[in-house]
């Protein structure tokens, strides 16, 4: 194949790493050639048709750094959202390290909106400490989850509630960035969200029928969200919530109608402690939560191949795909020059392996619902996406070393109304 | 007055009582003057009484009390 001059080892080791690279590119291409199954909402005899319950809109806020969104945020919801019947309750949970004029300001829309309950969750040092103390407050029967920038569209609630009074226990829309334009890097990840929640979660949500709870815009049965909560030691806590929720049994779902936008990160360095964060929480979750997986009578031989590509293949492929690079310096170290060494299968997995990111881009164009992020930004992520997908795989190591070292510190993204 | 409003003024207030209780219950492990911790301890005690009257209120309200 590339010849004998070799020692056996270099081609197996790099034959067997761009396996990895073909089946991590063949499953994006089947997640997303099957986001054209436009699986439309068609009710199930198990549906009750109940009337869209009272609902709870919990909005989680850590006030210094939130304080140019929030009141977007709460007017969003209190001026649009379509109530049903017994209305709406929106509890803005709260923490800051001391009293801010903000605050006044919330209080006097509180006197103006009866609606809106201002919890301030003395003493929480966590998003999650915030949810939790939200959720027993909580009136309504189904609690949807907005992160504090998120403005959501004012159909999510009967959208949210056709799920759940079928018999799902979560729903979870779709998100998009509002602020693209922004910058490059916001560019970037508006259409990086387009094709996470466009096409692979609404794809894996047909595929599999199970799905997960992604931090916002996630609509939960009350009596579900207050028995699975929220714990504060997991980086990610909404993935850590999803699979206790799953492994006690109950049911996700993906839904793309329900739209809310939200803000990226506009600094290479504000995404970089993001997705770490983000890689250190899926990591731990894999660490916590692969064998139970397996385990569980709740998940199907489909629904538990799906989760492990998702936990523990995550990680393996990480590790071993960053291998290629050691591999290849030991082919020019051998060879005394830089060569690329191929043959037909490394030929068939470059092409392969490169085409899919333009492929899932194309497609998450042709799917985006609007508003819709610019033509230029499509291209400009499809033709550097192996770039950013190197950048990820590096912030994921990293991710998988802070966490064996034992460093969890949560860097809080500060928030601007653009 | 609209019954759905006196029930969503309550709960308002009782998010509101929730805090200042345990506000007070915080500053009682962090002042030393006997003198405020007594009157602390008192504010505890109402705080705690407001959120036990609220809770009375919304138990005759789901029983049908007119508003």
């Amino acid at each position: 194949m590339l010849g004998n001059r070799w020692p056996i080892i270099l081609p197996i080791s790099y034959h067997l790493i761009v396996a990895i690279f073909i089946f991590q590119s063949a499953l994006s291409y089947w997640y997303t050639i099957s986001v054209f199954n436009k699986k439309k909402f068609v009710s199930l005899p198990t549906a009750g048709h109940k009337p869209v319950p009272r609902a709870t809109f919990i909005v989680s806020a850590y006030l210094p750094n939130e304080i140019p969104v929030v009141e977007a945020t709460l007017l969003n919801l209190l001026r649009n959202v379509i109530r049903p019947a017994n209305g709406i309750e929106v509890i803005l949970a709260y923490n800051t390290p001391s009293l801010v004029p903000i605050e006044l300001k919330l209080r006097e829309l509180a006197y103006q909106y009866p609606e809106l309950i201002l919890a301030n969750a003395y003493g929480s040092r966590s998003k999650s400490e915030n949810l939790n103390y939200a959720i027993d407050l909580a009136s309504g029967k189904m609690i949807c989850l907005m992160d504090t920038d998120h403005l959501v569209s004012p159909d999510c609630l009967p959208l949210a509630w056709r799920w759940l009074d079928e018999g799902y226990d979560v729903c979870q829309g779709l998100c998009k960035i509002r602020n693209t334009d922004a910058s490059a890097v916001a560019g970037l990840v508006g259409v990086e969200f387009e094709v996470m929640y466009g096409v692979n979660h609404p794809s894996r949500s047909i595929l599999f029928d199970t799905s997960l709870f992604g931090g916002s815009n996630g609509f939960w049965k009350a009596d579900v969200i207050k028995k699975v909560r929220f714990d504060k030691d997991m980086l990610t806590e909404d993935i850590d919530s999803t699979l206790r929720g799953i492994l006690a049994g109950y049911r996700f779902v993906h839904d793309r109608e329900i739209v809310s936008t939200e803000l990226s990160p506009t600094t290479v360095g504000s995404l970089w402690f993001q997705r770490k964060r983000w890689s250190q929480g899926w990591f731990q979750c894999s660490v916590k939560y692969q064998w139970a997986t397996w385990q569980t009578k709740y998940l199907n031989l489909a629904q538990k191949f799906l989760w492990t590509t998702l936990l523990m293949w995550r990680v393996v492929y990480d590790v071993v795909s960053s291998l290629l690079f050691p591999v290849l310096l030991a082919f020019w170290w051998r060879a005394g020059k830089v060569l690329l060494p191929i043959d037909a299968y490394i030929i068939f997995a470059l092409v392969f392996t490169l085409f899919s990111g333009p492929f899932q881009t194309f497609v998450a164009f042709k799917n985006a619902s609007r508003p819709r992020v610019p033509v230029w930004d499509y291209f400009s992520y499809g033709f550097f996406v192996w770039a950013y997908t190197l950048f990820k795989t590096f912030v994921h190591l990293v991710a998988i070393r802070d966490e064996f070292a034992g460093e969890r510190s949560w860097v809080v993204s500060k928030r601007s109304d653009r | 007055m609209e019954l759905n409003l006196v029930l969503e003024r309550l709960r308002q207030l009782k998010a509101a009582d929730l805090n200042a209780l345990a506000i007070y219950s915080d500053l009682q492990t962090q002042v030393e003057d006997k003198e405020i911790l007594v009157l602390l301890s008192r504010l505890v005690k109402d705080e705690a009484r407001h959120l036990a009257m609220e809770k009375e209120i919304f138990s005759l309200l789901r029983h049908g009390a007119k508003v």
